[in-house]
Order: C-alpha cells, then sequence, then structure tokens
C-alpha cells in the first residue's frame, strides 16, 4: 500500500478512532459513577435515542428546532450581507453601525434571551437571539472578506474601465466567497447552539430545546444525552453540507 | 503623447518636478533607470490612477490604456481566456468577443492553457496571457511595466518577437530595466535618474530609428547606443 493511500484512509478513519475513543472514555465514567440518574450508560443512552426515532414529536421538534435555526441564519446572512455591500460603498454608514454591532457583540447571550422573553413570544425570542449572536458574526466576516478582495486586482480593471457588473460578478463575489464560506463553516454551528440554547430557556414550543428541558425537568438524563447526540449529528450534517457546497463554490483555489 | 511640466508628489515626497517629456505616436518609448526613479509612477500618472498636477497631451483626446503589471494581476477565479475577456466592453456582442479573444490567443500562442485557471499555468504563459489581455482591447496607449521580469532569456526574446508586430501603429510606453530589451522594442529611450531628496530628473534620451521587426540589435548603430544607454545608466 503506498503512502498516499495510506494517508487517504487514516483521513478518513481517524476521526471516527477518536469518536470511538470518547465513547469509551464516557463508558468507563459512566461504569465508575455507576448512577444512571447522573451518567446513564451507552447502551440505555443508545436505546432512549432509538425510541425517539419512532415517536412523532421527535420529527416535529428536529422541523421545528431546524426551521428556527434556518429563519434566524437566513435573517442574518441577508441583512449582513446588505449592510456589508451598504458600507462598503458608502464609508461613513460603517461607523454609523459600527456601535451597534459592537453592543450586540459584547451583549451576554443569557440576559439576551431573558429580554426577549420579557418582550416577545417564546419563538419570536428564540429566532431574535440567534441573530443578535449570529448577525455581528455574518457582517464582520462579510466586511473583511470584501475588504480583503486583491487591490491589485481592482485596480487593473479600473485601468482597463472595466464596468460595475462585470466587476461584482467576475471579481468581487468570487474573490470574496472563500472568506465568507469560512464565516458561514464557522457561524453555523453555533447558530443551530445557540437555537437549542434559547429553545431551553424560552420552552419554545414544538422543538429539540423544550424536549432538552423536559428530559432536564424529569431527570432523565438519557433522553436528554439522546436530544444531545441528535443536535450533535444535525450539526454535523449541516456543516458538511457547508463545507461540500464551498469545496464545489471556490474549486479555482 | 506629450507631458508637459508634470508635477506628483507622495505626501512629502516629490517625484516629479516639472517634467517634460515628448513620446513618439504609434512608437515605443522605453523608460529606463534605477530602483526608485520614478518610471512606475510615471505609467501611474499616465493611465490616470494617480493625482498630479500639470499636463499629460494624449494623442486622442478619449484615449484607452492597457496596462501590464510587474505582475500578471490574473484572476485566480476565472480560466485564462475569461481573464483576457474580462477586459473587454461588456457593448460586443458574443461573437466579436469570441473572434477577439481567439485571435490574440493564437498570435500569442497560448491556446494549450486557456481553459486553465492562473494557479496552474507557468510564469511564462501568466506573463503571455497579461500580454493578451492588454491587447485584446485594442487600445491606444499600451503601458509595460516590467513585462518580463523573471523570465529567462530565451522566453523573453520569444515573447519580445511575438510582441513587436502586435504593437505596431501603437503608443507605448515601456518600462525596464533591462538595456537589451530597449534596444529590442524602443523608437526612443529615456533614462531617469533620482538622487536623495531630489525629485526625478531625465538623466538622457536616446532616439533609435531603426524598424523593430528587422533590427539589428547587435549591428553598430545599436552597439553605440548600447554604449550610450550604459554609460547614462552608469
Amino acid at each position: 500500500m503506498n503512502k498516499r493511500k495510506l494517508y487517504q484512509i487514516a483521513n478518513y478513519a481517524l476521526p471516527i478512532v477518536t469518536i470511538v475513543m470518547i465513547v469509551a472514555i464516557y463508558a468507563i465514567i459512566s461504569k465508575v459513577v455507576n448512577i444512571e440518574l447522573i451518567a446513564p450508560s451507552v447502551g440505555a443512552t443508545l436505546k432512549q435515542l432509538f425510541a425517539l426515532f419512532g415517536k412523532g414529536e421527535f420529527y416535529k421538534a428536529v422541523g421545528g428546532t431546524l426551521l428556527h435555526a434556518f429563519i434566524a441564519y437566513a435573517i442574518s446572512f441577508a441583512l449582513a450581507l446588505a449592510l456589508a455591500i451598504l458600507t462598503k460603498f458608502c464609508a461613513p454608514l460603517k461607523r454609523v453601525f459600527a456601535p451597534i454591532v459592537a453592543l450586540v457583540r459584547v451583549l451576554p447571550t443569557m440576559s439576551l434571551v431573558l429580554l426577549m422573553l420579557i418582550w416577545f413570544k417564546s419563538f419570536q425570542a428564540t429566532v431574535l437571539v440567534a441573530f443578535c449572536v449570529i448577525f455581528p458574526m455574518l457582517y464582520t466576516g462579510i466586511c473583511d472578506a470584501i475588504e480583503g478582495v486583491d487591490k491589485d486586482l481592482i485596480e487593473m480593471a479600473r485601468v482597463y474601465g472595466v464596468d460595475k457588473k462585470r466587476l461584482i460578478t467576475k471579481l468581487y463575489i468570487p474573490q470574496a466567497l472563500p472568506s465568507v464560506f469560512t464565516s458561514i463553516k464557522s457561524s453555523i454551528g453555533l447558530n443551530l447552539k445557540i437555537v437549542i440554547s434559547a429553545e431551553v430557556i424560552a420552552q419554545t414550543a414544538g422543538s429539540m430545546g423544550l424536549y432538552m428541558q423536559l428530559a432536564k425537568i424529569n431527570l432523565d438524563t438519557a433522553v436528554l444525552l439522546a436530544w444531545t447526540i441528535v443536535a450533535i449529528v444535525i450539526g454535523g450534517i449541516i456543516e458538511g453540507i457547508v463545507s461540500l457546497i464551498a469545496k464545489k463554490a471556490v474549486k479555482w483555489l | 503623447m506629450r507631458i508637459v511640466n508634470l508635477n506628483f508628489a507622495y505626501g512629502d515626497n516629490k517625484i516629479f518636478e516639472d517634467l517634460n517629456l515628448d513620446m513618439p505616436t504609434g512608437g515605443v518609448t522605453c523608460i529606463m533607470g534605477g530602483s526608485g526613479a520614478g518610471k512606475t509612477t510615471l505609467l501611474n500618472c499616465i493611465s490616470r490612477q494617480l493625482q498630479y498636477d500639470g499636463n499629460i497631451v494624449y494623442d486622442k483626446e478619449e484615449a484607452s490604456f492597457a496596462y501590464v503589471f510587474q505582475q500578471p494581476r490574473l484572476i485566480p477565479s476565472i480560466t485564462v481566456e475569461d481573464n483576457i475577456k474580462f477586459v473587454l466592453p461588456s457593448t460586443l456582442d458574443k461573437e466579436q468577443v469570441g473572434q477577439r479573444v481567439g485571435d490574440i490567443i493564437d498570435k500569442l500562442q497560448i491556446n494549450e492553457c486557456r481553459k486553465s485557471y492562473p494557479k496552474n499555468i507557468s510564469g511564462g504563459q501568466a506573463g503571455r496571457v497579461a500580454l493578451a489581455r492588454a491587447l485584446v482591447t485594442d487600445c491606444d496607449i499600451l503601458l509595460l511595466d516590467e513585462p518580463f521580469k523573471g523570465l529567462d532569456v530565451k522566453l523573453k526574446k520569444d515573447i519580445l518577437n511575438l510582441l513587436i508586430p502586435l504593437i505596431e501603429q501603437k503608443s507605448v510606453v515601456f518600462v525596464t530595466h533591462d538595456v537589451e530589451e530597449a534596444l529590442a522594442i524602443a523608437d526612443r529611450v529615456y533614462v531617469f535618474e533620482r538622487k536623495e531628496n531630489a525629485s526625478v530628473t531625465v538623466k538622457g534620451q536616446i532616439d533609435i530609428e531603426q524598424n523593430q521587426v528587422d533590427r539589428d540589435i547587435y549591428g553598430e548603430e545599436l552597439n553605440q547606443k548600447r554604449k550610450e544607454i550604459y554609460e547614462l545608466l552608469s
């Protein structure tokens, strides 16, 4: 077997080895603790996980959480993109938005959730909390991506008198895309995490967060762990899809 | 093209002070001189990238430029062919674009890499693509800023031979450090000098009257010019 093939196999196998090791360590801890309420066994957790698949509410909750995450992310991305483009062409606007973005960025997530719950319904609060965390990340990332477009290439296009439409479609968008995807990759998983956290506190109807909260109240740790595994898998799938799209979109890199 | 009383400074750093140059219309003007002698700055003034005082009188009122920079400056996300198309006016129809791009690709012999991305082509090919991008525009003024920097002697000679018939009737301003390149292509050579804390002065002007196509660069006349240029540069 040549080195290249070996490297390819290791590339796929190593993450699996890591996962197996984490599960093994948890199994040992569970065995040592030996209290199902605190650290349920791997077997009991998997049993609860498979039990979830058989329930209609499971799919409703997953769908609900995904919907919240999608709405929050779509609004954050659309607004971040629009504002980043606007501030590129109108520099003073960047200064106008700077304190707002800075304020939203440093706001503690928990106070944000509690305030939103006072002011809005639980569904709206969940979406708004995720928006407040994700929007500044995306806005800063997209601004940096636009600023990072090679100045030499812009200068070249200016000398040749290239029109604005071509400048944007052939130069700005493709050049900014890799950095935009980096921002998306680092924020899309966090978005799901924030949405679920907000759902837990807001007890949003028909959501994964609500079922996690119920499991906690019922001291059903195995169910809580089963929902956690579901959240991890969904997060992983979403990040995988984004990575695949990024790979296709910037194949020239 | 004439440069009349050109003044330009980077902050307090004065580069040009009442600089005057006369460049032959439809001919090649070479600008030579040491590093930091204001050669690239002059090209940037001519291409209106820099704000200057004084006058640059172009051959045409609405003169169009093409600029071959020191680095090829190819867009990495599009193919060689699309890099060449990138600078063409959007008013041209698809057929005209195809015809012009195809012609210049053939003339500069870059057919084999037309569908490649810039990262997958050699330095020599990238240099030719940058030239193709400049020449496809049918510009009035062609600005060349050390376009052959880093290329080996044979490749440089090959590209110069390809370039000479393509720049006939164009006003070309060609910045180079290489005397042989200047002798091969120039109708007029200006040698710039810039002493510490002073602006650029024109140390000398040399005119070459032989036609570029059948120029004998090792003949008696050009050997004399070579000597003069080296003397001015030293």
